[in-house]
């Protein structure tokens, strides 16, 4: 090797091995700094993100309008449609070329998502695997371009690279300019339950008809932003999305017997509604109640029918980020206004409404529309007005998805075998909690537009925080688990999670990292460290800052913290930055007193000590037997230690302390004469001094709570902040000073903090059972509807014992372990 | 019979794939010195199982409010979480319960006595046959603190590589 080159290749190596320039690290013992400031970790705010968490003096995003013709062929399931599309660059950078998102690509068997599913099985196949391997054989996926021009129907070549196409322009778009992109395009629609995705067509069989939910369906600008440029990013199918915000005009054609459901306003109703209908809608408007506007009757006579003529539904939605719609002749639809204080910015009333087969009944028409109300009510407390004119929840393949004012909601009832379809709780709090989701969606990210491809949490964490908000709200005793802390200790103790901090597609446990730590992290947040008024000031902050807007996590954190005048580095290094999770562990606690150097109180109390011993019995056991002592039967041997014990007070014991007190002085002190007011105080007091000693075995730092139950019975809550292991993270001492005798102290005994192992929270120790010991003691789930239809045999029980009977005589009495 | 192997065609099928299921089950596997058992707790998402469970009960189901098809479920988990020792023999778990608990359904084994020093290798199978993103956690509990193992359809078996399962400490 030339020298030259050798010494080049040494300086690469000593480069690499070098630290980081400008890393701070401690390089000498292994003390963490839990607390240490984020700004290292986070971009240095500029003009368009201020430091501040707000958007900056300079904030800017593009804007992209569409105006879309589309055509549903039902029979061959397929979407044919035409765009004109309007890119406003209000970048202050020029751009040669335009990416589009084109996710139905993702379903091509030469997409990345394809081509980097594993198979795994050693054994076996199963049958959903060949499904969805025979549709996509059958069923060629992916988009089917037409003509791609300008305004002036002029081609313009474009580059399709997976998920993603890039248009090249004729010259590069001017800052504060506009251009028009026009594309033709087709694609056959998936079967959901074969290929999975947000969007679909379901075929139910017994009638014969079809529900399609079209979503991810045109291609659509991708994001060009201040912080990443272009967001071209494939899907992968975790990731969902961003896009712009910009104003639509779609005119969606099908069958003249379907109903439509989209995001957006219906322009043309007297086009595709009956007069019965609209005269319906004018008086849902001011309903108390939802109303049918398609009633189960009317739907159920459809599905026996095939229209031959088609209708074109109209629709016009402004200042969204995507259009979605839904479309069948099955679907029954309600509606409900709902009003508001739109504050001059929102409608002050928002119409509710529901779209489902007869399979969802009768729990959707009982419960969709209200779980949409509902949302809106809860969400909009902690947020701002709903932003759009409707709210839509609409069921069909789809397990839950969300969209600008339209949200597809997979939960229905299974019939029974009798054909009853009767409910239990947990069915009906299941629809209403995935109703209250995707509703809560159209806040964050559909308002609040934050990137779920890069970062899921930020619209699913949150949107469950705020869902748990609106289940808990509820009532009937309704659960809600995605945010009560001690339903995420299981997943924060494991050993493989990654942090909250992830890109999505990196993700393991998509439920727990994304949806219910960051929920439970915010619940904690908001009950715990911040408390009520001030995380709802700051979070309402949050939201009315970057509403319409495009926010990053690190507006969301800097908002928070300025908003709340609280420092919370310490909480997102923990619960978003690291793996770590809670377990504060009570390990000791010692039980001092004062020692006065008093001879008269401290001999008292040492011979009070030792008679408080047991008794030695040897003694005792000689008197009983008969035997007497030496000194009884000749008292001259006795002295006067006959009369004075170990503890008697002399008076050099108190010569010695008049000399303790005289040297209680500071004479360094401008008053001299403060130790011997604060030594006689304490005296007086006679307190209770306690020192408990606490290990932080968990890693994450959070404020110690305790319950302190005293000997008199009275109780104490002390609340202490996370800072106290700002010098010593990982074991540290606490002096209680009591005038009461403490009888039981537990460590977070709300269970607020998501402390993980209770057992190690006691003092003194206690055992907790585990949850397998306390189901020996439950009772299971009924379903109480099916249940109070069941007639009583008899209404007098026959004493008589039934035939056949035997004698319970040797039967075991039931009895339940305590 | 030729060397080619032989996929077994299994009866599986077709649960929607909705955007926000969870996908996911978490087990708890530690030793309780009161009662002198292994304790394993399987924690699923109802929304996940209600969708898995008319496919692998083979029967209409209405899972949160029918204790047999509860049973049905727990009897599946049961046989599809496997554990088995170094000289790969399984080991022999009772399958204690099962209940719903809000929005998770919990499923409860044993192994009788102190074991888990024995198990060497896991296998949990359940629902990765359904949707190619099920993830299913295993966490082992023991004086070290917590060893975790994800089990995916690519890899539905795992050893514990580290030092065996000891009690944690009474």
């Amino acid at each position: 090797m030339p020298s030259i080159l050798r010494h080049l290749s040494l300086l690469v190596l000593a480069l690499a091995l070098a630290p980081a320039y400008g890393q701070i690290a401690q390089t000498k013992n292994d003390f963490e700094d839990k607390f240490r400031q984020l700004d290292e970790s986070w971009p240095t705010p500029t003009a368009t993100r201020s430091a501040t968490g707000a958007p900056g003096p300079a904030y800017w995003q593009q804007q992209v309008d569409y105006d879309i013709d589309v055509h549903l062929l039902e029979e061959g399931r397929r979407i044919e449609g035409e765009a004109r599309i309007r890119y406003h660059n209000n970048s202050p950078e020029a751009l040669a070329y335009l990416w589009f998102q084109m996710d139905q690509n993702r379903f091509r068997p030469d997409s990345d998502d394809s081509l980097t599913r594993t198979f795994g099985e050693k054994d076996r196949i199963t049958y959903r695997t060949l499904r969805r391997e025979q549709f996509m054989e059958d069923v060629p996926g992916g988009y089917d371009l037409g003509a791609v021009t300008d305004g002036k129907g002029v081609a313009l070549p474009y580059v399709v690279r997976d998920t993603l196409m890039r248009v090249d322009l004729p010259k590069p778009l001017a800052p504060g300019k506009e251009t028009e992109v026009r594309i033709q395009w087709a694609f056959n629609i998936q079967e959901t339950n074969a290929t999975g995705g947000r969007a679909g067509f379901e075929h139910f069989a017994e009638d014969g008809n079809d529900i399609f939910l079209l979503a991810q369906w045109y291609p659509r600008l991708a994001a060009f932003s201040d912080y990443e440029g272009w967001h071209n990013k494939a899907f992968l199918g975790n990731g969902e999305f961003t896009l712009e915000f910009g104003n639509y005009e779609v005119a969606i054609t099908v069958p003249e017997d379907h109903v439509v459901a989209a995001t957006g306003v219906l322009q043309n109703p007297r086009d595709v509604m009956s007069d019965e209908e609209r005269a319906r809608m004018k008086a849902a408007e001011t309903a108390e109640d939802p109303v049918f506007i398609v009633t189960a009757e009317e739907a159920l006579a459809k599905e026996g029918q095939r229209a031959t003529a088609a209708h074109t539904w109209r629709f016009k939605a402004d200042n969204v980020r995507d259009f979605a719609w839904a479309s069948s002749r099955k679907f029954i639809w309600d509606a409900q206004g709902y009003a508001q204080d739109g504050e001059g910015v929102a409608p002050d009333r928002v119409m509710a409404m529901s779209f489902y087969p007869k399979e969802g009944e009768p729990l959707w028409s009982r419960y969709s529309t209200e779980s949409v109300i509902h949302t809106m009510e809860v969400y909009s407390r902690y947020s701002f007005p709903y932003p759009y004119p409707t709210a839509q929840s609409v069921n069909g393949p789809v397990g839950g998805m969300e969209y600008p004012m339209i949200t597809f909601n997979g939960p229905r009832t299974d019939p029974h075998k009798d054909g009853d379809r009767t409910y239990s709780r947990g069915e009906k709090e299941f629809l209403i909690g995935v109703v209250i989701h995707e509703i809560g969606h159209i806040y964050f990210p559909m308002t609040v537009n934050s990137d779920e491809r890069q970062w899921t949490w930020m619209d699913e964490g949150i949107n469950t925080f705020l869902q748990h908000l609106a289940e808990m709200e509820w009532g009937e005793g309704m659960r809600s688990d995605r945010g009560d802390p001690r339903y995420i200790t299981d997943y924060m103790t494991s050993s493989r999670q990654v942090p909250i901090m992830t890109n999505s597609e990196s993700i393991f446990q998509f439920g727990n990292n994304a949806y219910a730590k960051p929920a439970t992290a915010l619940n904690i947040l908001r009950e715990t460290i911040l408390g009520r008024e001030l995380f709802d000031f700051a979070f309402r902050e949050y939201a009315q800052r970057w509403k319409f807007k495009r926010p990053t996590p690190y507006d969301l954190f800097r908002t928070l913290e300025e908003a709340s005048g609280v420092d919370l580095d310490w909480f997102w290094r923990g619960w978003f930055y690291s793996t770590d999770h809670v377990d504060i562990s009570l390990d000791r606690v010692v039980k001092m007193r004062l020692d006065t150097s008093d001879p008269e109180i401290e001999k008292a109390w040492e011979r009070a000590q030792q008679q408080a011993e047991p008794v030695y019995r040897f003694g005792a056991k000689n008197e009983a037997a008969g035997l007497t002592l030496r000194t009884d039967r000749d008292p001259s041997l006795k002295d006067l230690y006959a009369e004075n014990d170990e503890f008697t007070v002399t008076n050099k014991d108190r010569n010695g302390f008049d000399e303790f007190l005289e040297g209680l002085v500071d004479k360094n002190d401008s008053d001299p004469e403060w130790p011997r007011r604060v030594y006689e105080r304490a005296v007086e007091e006679n307190a209770n001094y306690y020192i408990l000693e606490f290990s932080n075995l968990g890693g994450l730092v959070m404020p110690v709570i305790l319950g302190i139950t005293y000997a008199d019975g009275s109780e104490e809550e002390l609340r202490m902040p996370a800072e106290i292991w700002r010098r010593s993270p990982k074991a540290l001492r606490k002096l209680l000073i009591r005038d009461k005798e403490i009888a039981q102290i537990v460590v977070d005994p709300h269970w607020e903090t998501a402390d993980a192992n209770v057992e190690n929270n006691h003092y003194p120790r206690q055992f907790v059972p585990s949850r397998l010991e306390m189901y020996r003691y439950k009772r299971k789930e009924r379903n109480l509807m099916s249940d109070l239809r069941v007639e009583r045999k008899t209404d007098t029980p026959d004493a008589t014992p039934a035939e056949g009977a035997e004698s319970v005589a040797d039967d075991a009495v039931p009895m339940t372990e305590e | 019979m030729r060397g080619e192997a032989l996929l077994l065609l299994v009866l599986l099928a077709c649960a929607p794939l909705g955007a926000h299921q969870q996908k996911a089950a978490l087990t708890t596997v530690r030793y309780n010195p009161r009662s002198d058992e292994v304790e394993i707790a399987h924690r699923f998402y109802l929304h996940d199982a209600e969708h898995a469970a008319q496919e692998v009960t083979g029967a209409e189901t209405i899972l949160r409010s029918d204790t047999a098809r509860q049973w049905a479920f727990a009897r599946y988990v049961h046989e599809t979480f496997r554990l088995s020792t170094a000289e790969g023999q399984p080991m022999d778990k009772v399958l204690v319960g099962v209940e719903v608990d809000g929005s998770l359904l919990w499923i409860y084994e044993t192994l009788p006595g102190n074991q888990g020093e024995a198990i060497a290798q896991v296998r949990h199978e359940a629902l990765l046959s359904l949707w190619p993103s099920q993830e299913n956690w295993v966490n082992f509990y023991d004086s070290d603190g917590v060893r975790t193992l994800i089990l995916r359809r690519e890899a539905p078996e795992q050893a514990l590589t580290s030092a065996p399962l000891r009690p944690l400490p009474q």
